[in-house]
């Protein structure tokens, strides 16, 4: 699996997906889980539709999570409706969230920097009309937030929400085409905030990839699992100095796992840094 | 350089009103102001990432509760019998590669503590109970850096004037020293700058004023009357390093007066083991972290003959100038 970019996708209801799913032309993956799965063609991008509610948002993002690609360097996203007394239709990054049932508070990390309006997300479990114009009201963003900051980076989780319901816009008034207009109209402006955290993605996901020609090691001798490890962390170093330099050519002329290890360790001591190089 | 861009700040509710929280506050118009319970509850979580958070760090204003002055590291010191640390900051608007706060914390946002007064209350306690006491501020943060939003050096180097028994090693890399205009220089407060030759600074110490401007910032407070302190820590290994270290003490010495200088400190790179896993595993493309290295009782530095080498020479064009008397090694263990 070689895809730099990784999203994961997370949305309550089959309104909220259909954007994405034909954006980026993700199809149905057949499988015999509990939660609807979207995939596109390379496995880079994932979806689900969680149903509404925290136990739903939990429990499909952990399915996602089980069931795709596992990288630590994914973005994941959960994104839908909320009530709001703002601008129906208006867009927000989420930046701290109330769980409403047991008070707990999160706080999605800030670290992009981009044009988007912040706000505060409130957590439910019923429906309701209590709008407040200090914080939106959802059912899932607690629930999936504290599930997947288990697995993932807090950096690399994205809350967006859309205005869909205040006291001006009736609950009842929401249906699956205007939630599919309220996506359409915005995905602009959600692929633009996506992309910021795109590149901190690829960036991890770089910092944490194996040096090139690792694999080709490994397959050349037998080494055992401490070794591996020790392998790993000494080809890094050598890396680190030799960008350059083709990781293969350490190992030629080795008879084994061993041999290959004191001769990365032997070029690592012998190097001094040039500073005036750089 | 130096300069830093907050665009999120998070205030525990418990100090929203002090004097302190609202002034910083004021100052920043334009960014999102969040409340909140405790700093613990988005500073150094499980599964944050320094490196991320370090491109765009937030800050986050609390009160500190207890631990305002803990006992320094052993080996730490400039001559007291007894010295101790405190920390108003966690984190640094720096980005130096060899700074243990990349492995201490997940998180690299700063924390502020707003409570000043209470630093000064223990501060006060300890002077009261012991002679040729040393603190250390800028341990876990740089003393001076952000000064036009703290005012922490305003507020504690009077402190020491009113305690002249007691000494204060104020360590910092900052050329923003346009605060200390309004402080008459305190004999008891030493203005301690962080130095490596520029080679290597230039690679490694992302974010700082270059050694230069330092220098030049160091000349500027000894002729303003403040005493210098000069820390050679940590020292840095590499090709031609006696060159560079020779040619960056020439710098300073011709062009300071050395009379007011009241210590020079080597320290040696040290990393506990865990701690120098994280930092690796966070920039597995930095050359410093390839060594060479040995490991010790869980520490991880050059080679002991390396250390003595490198801080024998150095001492050794100090020992030309200065007497040695105010020449210290820092043995610290981490």
């Amino acid at each position: 699996m070689n895809n730099v970019v990784s999203i994961r996708w997370v949305v309550a209801l089959r309104a909220e997906a259909k954007e994405i799913i034909d954006k980026y032309k993700l199809y149905s993956f057949d499988h015999k889980g509990p939660f609807p799965i979207y995939r596109s063609k390379n496995q880079d991008i994932w979806l689900t539709i969680s149903g509404v509610g925290q136990v739903n948002s939990a429990a499909a993002s952990m399915y996602l999570y089980q069931i795709s690609t596992k990288l630590q360097s994914s973005v994941w996203i959960n994104i839908g409706i909320a009530g709001f007394e703002k601008n129906y239709g208006e867009i927000f990054r989420i930046d701290k969230i109330i769980s409403n049932n047991n008070k707990k508070t999160f706080y999605p990390s800030r670290v992009t920097k981009n044009n988007f309006s912040n706000a505060t997300l409130m957590t439910v479990d019923k429906p309701g009309t209590n709008y407040s114009d200090e914080y939106m009201i959802d059912m899932e963003g607690a629930a999936f937030f504290q599930t997947i900051s288990k697995v993932s980076s807090h950096e690399l989780i994205l809350i967006i929400k859309i205005v869909s319901d205040n006291s001006r816009n009736k609950l009842e008034a929401i249906n699956t085409a205007n939630i599919h207009n309220l996506f359409k109209e915005n995905f602009d402006y959600i692929e633009d905030c996506l992309s910021e955290y795109i590149k901190l993605s690829k960036e991890e996901h770089s910092r944490k990839k194996l040096p090139n020609k690792f694999d080709e090691i490994i397959s050349m001798f037998n080494f055992t699992v401490s070794q591996k490890y020790i392998l790993i962390d000494l080809s890094k170093k050598w890396t680190a100095i030799f960008p350059n330099k083709n990781l293969i050519d350490i190992a030629r002329g080795c008879k084994d796992g061993r041999s290959v290890i004191r001769k990365l360790k032997t070029a690592l001591d012998e190097n001094i840094i040039d500073w005036g190089q750089y | 350089m130096g300069s830093v861009l907050i665009d999120t700040i998070y205030y525990e509710n418990d100090i929203k009103e002090h004097h302190r929280t609202l002034r910083i506050l004021s100052k920043f118009k334009n960014v999102r102001k969040i409340s909140i319970d405790r700093y613990s509850e988005l500073f150094n979580k499980r599964n944050q990432n320094f490196k991320i958070q370090k491109k765009n760090p937030s800050l986050i204003l609390a009160k500190k509760h207890k631990g305002f002055v803990l006992p320094a590291p052993e080996g730490f010191g400039i001559g007291g019998n007894e010295n101790y640390y405190f920390s108003h900051m966690y984190n640094c608007i720096y980005d130096c590669r060899y700074c243990f706060l990349q492995g201490m914390y997940s998180s690299a946002n700063f924390v502020l503590f707003v409570n000043f007064e209470d630093f000064d209350l223990e501060i006060k306690s300890l002077i009261s109970k012991n002679k040729n006491i040393t603190f250390f501020s800028g341990y876990d943060c740089d003393s001076l850096a952000l000064e036009n939003i703290t005012g922490f050096a305003s507020h504690i180097l009077p402190l020491f004037r009113d305690n002249p028994l007691a000494l204060l090693e104020f360590r910092t890399k900052s050329i923003q020293i346009k605060p200390l205009d309004k402080i008459t220089p305190i004999d008891n407060c030493i203005m301690a700058y962080s130095l490596m030759p520029d080679k290597m600074s230039l690679e490694l110490d992302k974010k700082t004023p270059s050694i230069k401007r330092r220098i030049s910032t160091i000349k500027k407070l000894s002729e303003m009357g403040w005493k210098i302190g000069l820390r050679f820590d940590p020292l840095i290994y590499g090709k031609n390093w006696k060159d560079y270290y020779r040619e960056l003490h020439e710098e300073i010495y011709s062009s300071l007066n050395l009379n007011t200088v009241h210590s020079i400190s080597y320290g040696p790179l040290r990393f506990p083991s865990a701690m120098y896993n994280k930092i690796f595993d966070l920039y597995p493309k930095e050359k410093l972290f390839t060594g060479p290295f040995e490991q010790n009782n869980k520490v991880i530095s050059y080679k002991k003959e390396v250390e003595e080498e490198m801080t024998d020479y150095c001492q050794s064009i100090s020992l030309k100038h200065l007497p040695k008397s105010i020449i210290f090694k820092c043995n610290y263990e981490n």
